[in-house]
């Protein structure tokens, strides 16, 4: 058997091989890529689904504090010092768990922000007494603060408001990256406030995260992720949710690899079906003839 | 003139109507405690009075004090006679609001702020609870008796009543941690009545709403029942 017929011999099998394996990775890369775009687009409505729930218990909250006979008859006394007011807002914050509780008098002359670590007074404090309930983000000496604040009344009169706030420290930014299945961060404007991943990533792929469209790519630590954004209250606070391009690309390198084995081996045993039939024995009766 | 010979004179119809003799009551405390969490600090919490007895003797003298500070009251447990007037002074650098809805001697004092005294006369005889408007932890208790006799017990548990009338009374041990234990003593002129108590502490003594009746917290650990 000359190398020229093995060769023709193998070309067909070869190319069938070749072809199935090409045809093989374009369809696991791409149902690789769905499945993270998938992935990308679950993790940002899990995101924003736990930071609503969130939201909506701290607005029980505060609407609960708001009917506190204590508080309702502090904010309703009209002697009431600073200091009092004060003592009772860190009491009622301690109690109730939270980071930060405020009391404000109707008039606003009288505030008391418990836990706050700046001297800053959240904007919901004045809608709520204007009348209306707010809750969304602020922040306080850097730290982002799920808040909400609502007006204390008596029938439609309102004699002050309460707010309340819970930081988004670093243990819970852990516990919402590991609830929505990804690294999250949170950005007021173009600033980073919050993120688990800060150490992890330089200053520059921060930067660029913090500019990324609603969804996008971006190359962090070493690997590409799909991005996806959650706008928040108020609209300049966005969260951001980080998700891998590909979950499991050693698994599909893996099944790659059992496919070329499977084909190398199919292969070699075409080539020993060729080699065979082209150095088989002459038939006993034509050896006779020839003898 | 007239003023010392009136006290003489009440002083001996006194002796001849309760009989010149007098007996002292000795006795013992026992306090258990209601949980492993218990604030009993020991039986000098108990004060053992006398309900009924005569007023003859001294009375305890003021000015009677019950400190405002550290967001307590200090002292805790304050005896005073019948028809005294209490000052509470505050020496918080914040407001309080010292009231009392105990039957017979209702109060309210009104929000007073850092340095301010507040007073309120106490008429009915008996144990009066004492708290704050603002703050719930904030407990205090004020004995008002009709009479010397009574005694706080000692850290040994035991106490002791001298020179009581003859007579029946009925004697009250009581502590701020839970139901007050009464029972009938009778006191023979030069003898000593032995007197034993069992006190059992609850774990919801001393809670309490605000002066309108309501809770001070809705909800959370802080709040009261």
């Amino acid at each position: 058997l000359s190398a020229r017929g093995l060769a023709v011999a193998l070309a067909g099998p070869a190319m069938v091989s070749i072809a199935t394996l090409a045809g093989i990775d374009v369809a696991l890369r791409s149902a690789a890529a769905s499945e993270s775009e998938r992935d990308a687009d679950q993790a940002a409505r899990t995101l924003a689904q736990r930071l609503a729930d969130e939201l909506e218990v701290l607005n029980s909250e505060v609407r609960i504090l708001a009917d506190e006979p204590r508080v309702r008859a502090l904010l309703e006394a009209t002697s009431i010092d600073q200091e009092t007011l004060l003592d009772v807002a860190e009491e009622t914050r301690r109690t109730a768990k939270l980071d930060v509780l405020g009391l404000a008098a109707a008039d606003g002359s009288i505030w008391a922000l418990a836990g706050s670590r700046s001297d800053e007074r959240p904007p919901m404090i004045a809608k709520a007494l204007a009348g209306k309930p707010a809750s969304g983000y602020s922040v306080d000496a850097n730290v982002l603060v799920q808040s909400a604040a609502t007006p204390v009344q008596f029938g439609k009169h309102v004699i002050g408001a309460v707010f309340a706030g819970r930081r988004l420290d670093d243990a819970r930014i852990v516990q919402l990256g590991t609830h929505v299945g990804g690294p999250v961060a949170f950005y007021v404007g173009d600033k980073l406030v919050a993120a688990h991943f800060e150490r992890d990533a330089s200053p520059a792929e921060l930067a660029l995260l913090g500019h990324v469209p609603n969804r996008g790519e971006v190359h962090l630590n070493g690997s590409y992720c799909l991005v996806r954004q959650v706008t928040l209250e108020p609209a300049d606070v966005r969260a951001v949710v980080l998700t891998p391009r590909e979950r499991d690309p050693r698994g599909r390198r893996r099944l790659q690899f059992e496919v070329l084995g499977i084909a190398g081996l199919g292969l070699i045993a075409a080539a020993m079906t060729a080699a065979t039939r082209r150095t088989r024995a002459f038939p006993a009766s034509v050896a006779r003839g020839q003898s | 003139m007239r003023r010392p010979f009136l006290s003489f004179l009440v002083l001996t119809i006194a002796r001849s109507a309760f009989g010149a003799g007098t007996g002292d009551i000795e006795g013992d405390v026992r306090v258990v405690a209601g949980s492993v969490a218990s604030r009993i600090t020991g039986p000098q919490e108990v004060i053992v009075y006398l309900e009924d007895a005569p007023n003859v003797g001294s009375m305890p003298h003021g000015p009677f004090e019950m400190t405002q500070i550290s967001k307590d009251f200090t002292p805790s447990v304050l005896i005073v006679p019948q028809g005294a007037t209490v000052n509470f002074p505050n020496h918080d650098p914040i407001q309080h609001n010292v009231f009392s809805v105990t039957p017979g001697n209702t109060f309210d004092l009104g929000l007073h702020k850092s340095g301010d005294t507040a007073s309120t006369r106490l008429d009915s005889p008996g144990v009066v609870s004492v708290y704050c408007n603002i703050h719930p932890q904030m407990v205090g208790y004020i004995l008002v008796v009709a009479n010397p006799f009574f005694a706080r017990v000692r850290a040994d548990a035991t106490f002791q009543i001298r020179g009581v009338p003859a007579g029946t009374y009925k004697a009250v041990a009581w502590f701020p941690f839970g139901q007050a234990s009464r029972t009938e003593v009778k006191v023979e002129a030069g003898a000593k009545a032995d007197l034993h108590f069992l006190l059992h502490e609850r774990s919801d003594a001393g809670r309490h709403n605000r002066k309108d009746g309501s809770l001070y917290l809705q909800y959370g650990p802080g709040a009261a029942p």
